[in-house]
Formats: C-alpha cells, sequence, structure tokens
C-alpha cells in the first residue's frame, strides 16, 4: 500500500507540477491581454473567448494545485504508516477527482449548450 | 531388449493425487493471512468496518468513485467523438483523402495515432481505477483499498507518461518547423555582406560591382567598353579577393538590376548557384542549378 501511494506520489507531483507550468504560462500570456482589454471587455466574441480562456487557466492552476497538495501529502507515509496518513491521502486525492468531475460537467454542460445554440441558430436561419 | 520394454497394461499401477477440489482451493486460497496496516481492518475478519477513519476513508474513496465516473465517461466521450469526427473527415473531405494519400504513411502514423492511443490508455486505466475504487468502497478491506490504491498508483503513471509525452510533442511542433526552416533558410538563403558599385563620372565606358556573399570571398565584376565597328564591346573581368579569375567579352550592355549583376557575377566567376536577388541588393535566394 505504502509502495502503491509513494509511486502514485511521484507520478502525481509530475503531473501537477507540468500543470501548475502550464497554468503560469497561460496566465503570463494571458494576464496583458486581459489586463488591457478588461475596461471594454464586451459581450462579443472575442470577449467570451478571452474570458473562457481566463477560466480554462485558473481550471489548470486550480488542479496543479490540488494535484502537488495530493501528490505531498504521501510524504506523511514517511513518518509513520497510520491509518490518518492514508486517509489524508485519499480524502486530498477525493478533492481531486471532485473538482475536475465538476469542471467535466460544466465543459460538458457547455459544450451542450453551445451545439444547442448552434442549432437553433440554423433553424432560425 | 525389445521385450523389457514392452508395456503390460494388466500390471501397471495408478496414481492418485490428492488435490483439493476446486471450491476448496479456493477457500484455502483466500484464508491466506493478509498483511494489515494497523488500526485498518483485517481482509479474514467479517465483521464489519470500525467507524472513525475507515468510514472517513470510505467516504474519500466513494468521493473519488464518483469524479472517477465523471471523468471517464466524459473521457470516453471525447474519444469516440474524436474517432468519429476522424472518420466523417476521412469519408466526407477530399481534399483530406488527398493530403492523406500524398503523405508518407509513416509519418502520418507517428503524427496522428499517439494522441488518441494514449487517451484510450487513460480511458481503461481510469477505469479499472474507478472499479477498484467501487470495490474498495464497498467492501473497506485492506485488500479492495491496497488494490484500489494499486490502479490508483498505474493511473497516474499513465497520465504522468501521458503528460510528458504531450509536454514532448508540443515543443517538438514548436521548435522542429522553425529548425527546418531555420536550416532551410542557411541553404537558401543569404545576406550580402558588402556591395558596391564603382563608376567614373561622366563616363559610361567603365563600371564595377563587388559583392561579398556569405563564403567571405569577395568578387568583382569590372568591365570596360570598347567600341569596334560602331558596336560596343564589353571586357569583363571576375576578380576573386583581387585576385584576376577570369576575362570574358561580351556585346551585353550594363546590367541594370541586381537580378542580371548577380547572373553574370554567376557566369563569370563560375558560382555554383543561381542567385535571385531583390533589387535592394540586401537579401539573396541562393537556388541550385
Amino acid at each position: 500500500m505504502v509502495t502503491s501511494l509513494l509511486g502514485a506520489r511521484r507520478w502525481a507531483l509530475l503531473v501537477g507540477g507540468l500543470w501548475l507550468g502550464v497554468g503560469l504560462l497561460m496566465t503570463a500570456g494571458l494576464a496583458p491581454t486581459l489586463l488591457a482589454a478588461w475596461g471594454a471587455l464586451e459581450l462579443s466574441s472575442k470577449g467570451l473567448v478571452l474570458l473562457v480562456m481566463a477560466g480554462q487557466t485558473a481550471v489548470v492552476l486550480v488542479l496543479g494545485v490540488l494535484v502537488c497538495h495530493y501528490g505531498a501529502s504521501s510524504a506523511r507515509l514517511h513518518d509513520g504508516r497510520t491509518n490518518q496518513a492514508v486517509e489524508l491521502v485519499l480524502r486530498r486525492e477525493a478533492r481531486v477527482w471532485t473538482f475536475a468531475a465538476f469542471f467535466t460537467l460544466a465543459i460538458l454542460i457547455v459544450l451542450a449548450a453551445s451545439v444547442v445554440a448552434f442549432v437553433l441558430a440554423g433553424a432560425h436561419e | 531388449m525389445r521385450d523389457d520394454l514392452e508395456f503390460d497394461a494388466s500390471q501397471s499401477e495408478v496414481l492418485e493425487l490428492d488435490l483439493p477440489a476446486p471450491s476448496e482451493a479456493r477457500e484455502r486460497a483466500v484464508s491466506v493471512p493478509v498483511p494489515s496496516l494497523p488500526g485498518l481492518p483485517s481482509v479474514a475478519s467479517s465483521a464489519p468496518p470500525a467507524e472513525g477513519h475507515t468510514a472517513e476513508m470510505r467516504g474519500s474513496l466513494a468521493s473519488s468513485r464518483r469524479g472517477t465516473a465523471v471523468v471517464a465517461v466524459a473521457l470516453g466521450l471525447a474519444i469516440a467523438l474524436t474517432f468519429l469526427g476522424c472518420l466523417y473527415a476521412l469519408l466526407v473531405t477530399p481534399e483530406l483523402t488527398n493530403v492523406l494519400d500524398s503523405a508518407p504513411m509513416l509519418l502520418l502514423l507517428v503524427a496522428l495515432l499517439p494522441p488518441p492511443l494514449c487517451a484510450t490508455l487513460l480511458f481503461v486505466r481510469l477505469f479499472a481505477y474507478h472499479f477498484a475504487l467501487a470495490r474498495a468502497a464497498r467492501q473497506g478491506d485492506v485488500l479492495s483499498v491496497e488494490e484500489a490504491l494499486l490502479f490508483g498508483r498505474r493511473f497516474w503513471k499513465a497520465l504522468g507518461v501521458t503528460q510528458l509525452g504531450w509536454l514532448a510533442w508540443t515543443l517538438a511542433l514548436l521548435l522542429l518547423p522553425s529548425f527546418l526552416s531555420v536550416k532551410a533558410q542557411a541553404a537558401d538563403e543569404f545576406q550580402l555582406k558588402t556591395w558596391s558599385h564603382a563608376y567614373r563620372p561622366g563616363d559610361s565606358s567603365y563600371y564595377a560591382y563587388s559583392l561579398t556573399a556569405p563564403d567571405g570571398v569577395k568578387r568583382t565584376l569590372s568591365c570596360d567598353r570598347t567600341m569596334t565597328d560602331g558596336a560596343a564591346l564589353w571586357t569583363c573581368k571576375c576578380l576573386e579577393q583581387g585576385n584576376l579569375k577570369r576575362t570574358a567579352t561580351t556585346p551585353r550592355p550594363e546590367p541594370k538590376s541586381a537580378i542580371q549583376i548577380a547572373a553574370r557575377v554567376r557566369e563569370l566567376c563560375d558560382w555554383p548557384f543561381w542567385a535571385k536577388c531583390e533589387d535592394n541588393w540586401l537579401a539573396c535566394t541562393l537556388m541550385d542549378r
């Protein structure tokens, strides 16, 4: 069990670190544009794309933090193979999956709404 | 000798192995003691799991199970849509079919196969993890929790490897074209380091052009006009680094554009390339003959 947790920890830390890096890169690329256009941001297609990208960046950052948090929690297993340590790891992993599930559902809802809007627009024309 | 080897069925003895029945064997296998963590209920124990820590652990496992289910279903949908989209594009779009026909098959396989394959592998791993979590949340014993954690480790490893591959893929896509174009640019284009035009004011019977390409060799096309029977004849010299390399006579007048000058230099100095230059003389493109 400990071997599995420690093995998962390494990969989770790697994945979380990568996501954090990507999220920070996205922030660095997006922040100047958003800050410059914030005052004049309208509900146009460009504004929506910017907001969606900002949301994605935030999600990637949060996921990166959560996965890193989960990966780092296995370090406690070195101190002692206690139930509490295992519970902590499982609880943090559950947080990762809960957030990922909500994010996935949000994507699915947005996609479904886009498809419905597209179909309705086509029918309207 | 041969008689000794003859088989006598009446004298044979039947050996009987004392093997347990299949059901008995299963029972024996299950009754092997499983090492457990302090505080965790043993797998052999038929008592319900203790409240407290274990209940919280089972709650976490159940949350992870729900999350993995949602993500796995979405991932499966994405993979199915990707495959359907590719199939539709292949069947319906003739331009894409032409592109696929003309591209090398190996390159296509290398370029197109890894992402869906990795996604499918992740999907399988995620579903296995989900079912292991469901089992662990339902049973709550050490064995099922350990199994779930093992599947979890496999999933995170697959995700990590996929992410690393994705990173390498992105870097390759970003860097390779620019690297190739830089190499191509280095091979095909150059900037003239220096060039000059010499002439004598008021005298149209002389001109000279000097240019230095990246090979560092300064080539000069120096021409003098002579009049023979009322016709102009130009005697041109090619000088490389100031040394005379060749002399030729031509009736052609002074070149009027950079392209013409480059062509003359190529002819007279035996330059192995065609040089196509812009009129500003700054950028030239070398082409193999």
